[in-house]
């Protein structure tokens, strides 16, 4: 156990810088197999923290966030296979902008309500998603698309960055996910992100203190589902594939479990998370052709056991208190409350 | 006579088939401390969730300031100006209670970048007009405490001081010494007549002491409608008033 | 195409329709009542449709394998429910879905240890294995017309169950005032688990059925969730009577997308259910 003295908001940067260095010294010392792990972990771990951004901080439970990766993905994938584009400077962006506007729409449609009908809304919606690039066979159908040409960046003649060569993309992978983390960290920070916890802790009252609680809900949504697009196009830069498979349900499951797995609310958590779920995977897929079996009654312990995640165990608490215990039935709350003369 | 600061017409609001506000028509002069009074299920609560916004009128309509405001969201009408305080405490239980107050205060910051990078200057102004509120409401003491573990009259004031650091000019107040004790009581009351001495209030309060220590004027309402309106002096002497409602309470 | 071929497929529309209540029934009264979102509960529909297949080829009967079936898969309902359910009344609901989400994991894999995961099929009942002859081209399977006649048998026992007797009184007021009915001393565990276990029976008895018309697969529970969820969603969470409307809805919307926009057919179900959500928030019969 830690010592008091060391609260959350000192805790988790630091596990982060902990975190971002053993990740930026690994492939020095690791085994290829492993290095390309980490990249994969790396990539989930920039979208199960753009998924934190949307549950831990802003309360709004995603069933749906593997869309928003997947669409980037796809955009990636055929700019590359049908126009021959390579060049970075246009796919970027462009896989950006897909999931931001994507984003955009579910999320206009999303933050109109709450609690078990966003969580449904945003699974039907992923999965409308999903069944548009399942279904149409431009996408090509469930075998999903591959590519063999990586992303280039360039600069006048300049190559800058080859994402073909798998140190290059490591390290690019890398920086974004310390640029993620530093701009949410920064974006939690300001006005705008205290406003974000007041729109999860009580929306009702943040809108009585002058907030636009739907605005601010769908501004995160929106910033999520474009970092996610980020992660989307790195899936496609490191694998060089991209299937249906990545924007189903089961995806988006998958990264809530990370979040949770790692410590929702804390950003370094889903990483953590990440890098966790990934090896155990890797093992348990070594064991037995059942691993599934495995990482469901995982998943199902994770959830009884460990539901304020790994990184709890290291600051006692940093959690948000909602998730501790059970939820407080209306009798409580209104005992809480006071009673009202 | 000035501009009144609120105005209704014709406010009316049902739920199915019972008519919780009945076509009330009131006029909230500025600078006056105005009591809303009447037996439970009158249907003060409703009007003060209309006035703010939490809930649409069925019909009629409401004017701030002369603008009508029937059709704006609530926290348009908290950046006019209107601030409101709840019933039942509503606060940010997990937050330390500055923080509560800067979530007021941050609705004066403009939209856009400003909320993303704001200005020294900006942040400066949020601090201040945080750490104002919560002084105001004489907590302080308490700006690093955690909102849930105040005493029930502490949340009672942190709720007048997160109203507060919106800056609103109308003070919409449903029951602020809902619960409160008597040292509590005395204590609230005595901010609500300093608040009083700059801001326009709508009151509604079961505490009569308080009410007449406060007040200017005041409205009787029985069953969702008006009964009567006027200074505490005429309805203090209102037969029909003593006969539908103070008299129960006003003998001994 | 004549108008026969739209009727053929207005009859599957509303066939489909019909079993998408019985799963989606289950659904919204597993949440109205015990608060809980199950993403399990289309693996219930795909236990059945296991349960049917096994139970069907061992007694060579199937009407014999669906009358063993049912209190087999409510039993293990019920055994989940006091394993794992309990643990999760009043917890948030994010830890419901992910919870859910692992037995979903579970159950699949399972099914897949036992029976492989390869497509199987049923075959219909020989007492109702004719089609009825529409035109002189065109018939409409006995056995599409007996799925629908059981649903609307079904369909009918549970509205005089809900209706009628004393469970149905509590399952009513309960989704209407949970706290009320705890307070007024209801044994809240019992309640709980008719409700789970009538959910189940539902959802197994659906896949059961209508295991001779569609493959059974391992992935056949995930399909019927997810448009379950639709339905749920458009008819107002928690409301049976959404269930059924929203069920006929988007059974019909499913299977004449597939019609008319053959490419976009997955799509148009989703779509509709937005435009739903526009137009009314909570649904077309939001319970509160």
């Amino acid at each position: 156990m830690m010592s008091r003295a060391l609260s959350p908001t000192v805790v988790l940067p630091l596990l982060f810088v902990v975190v971002a260095v053993g990740l930026a010294l690994y492939p020095l010392v690791g085994e290829t197999f492993y290095v390309r792990l980490m990249a994969k972990i790396i990539v989930l771990g920039i979208l199960a923290m753009s998924l934190d951004l949307l549950v831990g901080y802003t309360g709004l439970v995603s069933l749906g966030h593997a869309a928003f990766s997947g669409a980037a993905g796809y955009i990636t994938a055929t700019l590359i296979l049908k126009a021959g584009v390579t060049d970075m400077a246009l796919l970027l962006p462009a896989s950006l902008a897909v999931s931001a506007l994507l984003a955009l729409v579910i999320g206009w449609i999303s933050v109109r309500t709450s609690g078990i009908y966003f969580i449904m809304i945003t699974l039907a919606l992923g999965q409308m998603t999903y069944l548009f690039f399942h279904d149409v066979s431009y996408w090509g159908g469930t075998d999903g698309i591959s590519v063999w040409d990586k992303p280039v960046l360039a600069v006048g003649g300049w190559t800058l960055l080859e994402l073909s060569d798998r140190m290059v993309f490591y390290y690019t992978a890398w920086a974004c996910l310390v640029a993620v983390y530093v701009g949410l960290w920064l974006l939690m920070r300001a006005p705008f992100g205290q406003i974000v916890r007041g729109v999860r802790i009580n929306p009702g009252r943040t809108q009585a203190l002058g907030h636009d609680v739907h605005r601010h809900q769908l501004a995160v949504f929106v910033i999520a589902g474009t970092i996610a697009g980020l992660a989307g196009f790195l899936e496609v830069a490191r694998s060089g594939f991209m299937s249906p498979a990545h924007l189903g349900w089961h995806e988006s499951a998958m990264v809530l479990i990370i979040v949770i797995l790692g410590g929702m609310g804390t950003l370094v958590g889903p990483v953590i998370g990440a890098l966790t779920l990934v090896l155990l995977e890797d093992w348990v897929a070594d064991l037995t052709s059942h691993w599934k079996l495995i990482i469901g009654l995982f998943v199902i312990a994770v959830v009884l056991f460990l539901p304020n995640g790994l990184v709890s165990l290291l600051t006692r608490g940093a959690g948000p208190s909602w998730l501790r215990g059970r939820r407080a039935t209306p009798a409580e709350a209104q005992a809480e409350g006071g009673d009202d003369g | 006579m000035a501009e009144p600061m609120l105005e209704t017409r014709a406010l009316t609001r049902r739920f199915g088939g019972l008519r919780a506000v009945n076509n009330v028509s009131l006029t909230f002069e500025v600078g006056v401390v105005h009591a809303i009074l009447g037996p439970n299920g009158a249907g003060k609560t409703t009007v003060i969730n209309l006035l703010s916004g939490d809930l649409p009128p069925t019909s009629g309509t409401i004017r701030f300031r002369g603008r009508d405001i029937t059709a704006r969201p609530v926290q348009r009408r908290v950046r006019m100006g209107i601030g409101r305080s709840y019933q039942k405490t509503n606060i940010l239980p997990e937050l330390t209670c500055l923080d509560n107050c800067r979530l007021g205060a941050l609705s004066r910051l403009p939209g856009g970048l400003a909320r993303i990078r704001p200005s020294r200057a900006a942040r400066r102004q949020v601090q201040a007009r945080a750490e104002h509120a919560l002084a105001l409401c004489g907590l302080e003491a308490r700006a690093d405490t955690i909102a849930a573990t105040l005493s029930h009259g502490e949340k009672r004031q942190l709720e007048i001081g997160m109203m507060m650091a919106t800056e609103p000019t109308l003070l919409l107040l449903d029951e602020p010494l809902a619960g409160m004790g008597q040292e509590e009581s005395r204590r609230v009351t005595e901010l609500l007549r300093r608040l009083a001495a700059d801001h326009t209030m709508i009151l509604i309060e079961h505490d009569m002491d308080a009410v007449f220590a406060i007040a200017e004027r005041i409205t009787v309402m029985v069953n969702g409608a008006v009964l009567e309106t006027g200074s505490v002096e005429q309805i203090r002497a209102s037969a029909t008033v003593r006969e539908a409602y103070l008299g129960e309470e006003a003998e001994p | 195409m004549d108008y026969t071929y739209y009727l053929i497929q207005a009859m599957n529309g509303i066939q489909y329709g019909f079993l998408l209540f019985l799963v989606a029934s289950g659904l919204t009264l597993v949440f109205g009542i015990m608060g809980i979102v199950n993403l399990a509960h289309g693996a219930f529909y795909m236990v059945g449709a296991y349960l049917a297949y096994w139970l069907a080829g061992a007694t060579g009967n199937f009407f014999l394998g669906v009358a063993v079936g049912v209190p087999i898969g409510v039993v293990l309902g019920l055994v989940i429910e006091r394993l794992g359910f309990v643990h999760l009344y009043h917890r948030d609901h994010l830890l419901q879905v992910l919870f859910t989400f692992g037995m979903i994991l579970v159950i699949g894999e399972l099914i897949t240890i036992l029976w492989g995961d390869d497509v199987h099929g049923v075959s219909v009942p020989a007492m109702l294995a004719g089609s009825v002859a529409l035109t002189d081209t065109q018939a409409y399977p006995v056995y599409r017309l007996f799925i629908s006649a059981a649903c609307i048998a079904t369909a009918g026992g549970l509205l005089a169950l809900i209706r009628y007797t004393r469970l149905g009184m509590m399952i009513r007021a309960s989704a209407s005032n949970r706290e009320m009915v705890e307070l007024m001393g209801v044994d809240v565990n019992r309640l709980n688990m008719a409700v789970f276990g009538l959910g189940v029976g539902l959802a197994a008895f659906a896949g059961m059925i209508a295991a001779p018309v569609n493959s059974v697969h391992p992935t056949m529970g995930d399909d019927i969730l997810i448009m379950s969820f639709v339905v749920v969603v458009v008819g107002g969470v928690g409301s049976i009577q959404g269930a059924f409307w929203g069920a006929m809805l988007i059974g019909l919307a499913d299977t004449f997308g597939a019609v008319f926009l053959p490419e976009a057919a997955g799509v148009v179900v989703y779509a509709l259910m937005a435009l739903v959500l526009v137009w009314r928030p909570s649904g077309l019969f939001a319970a509160r």
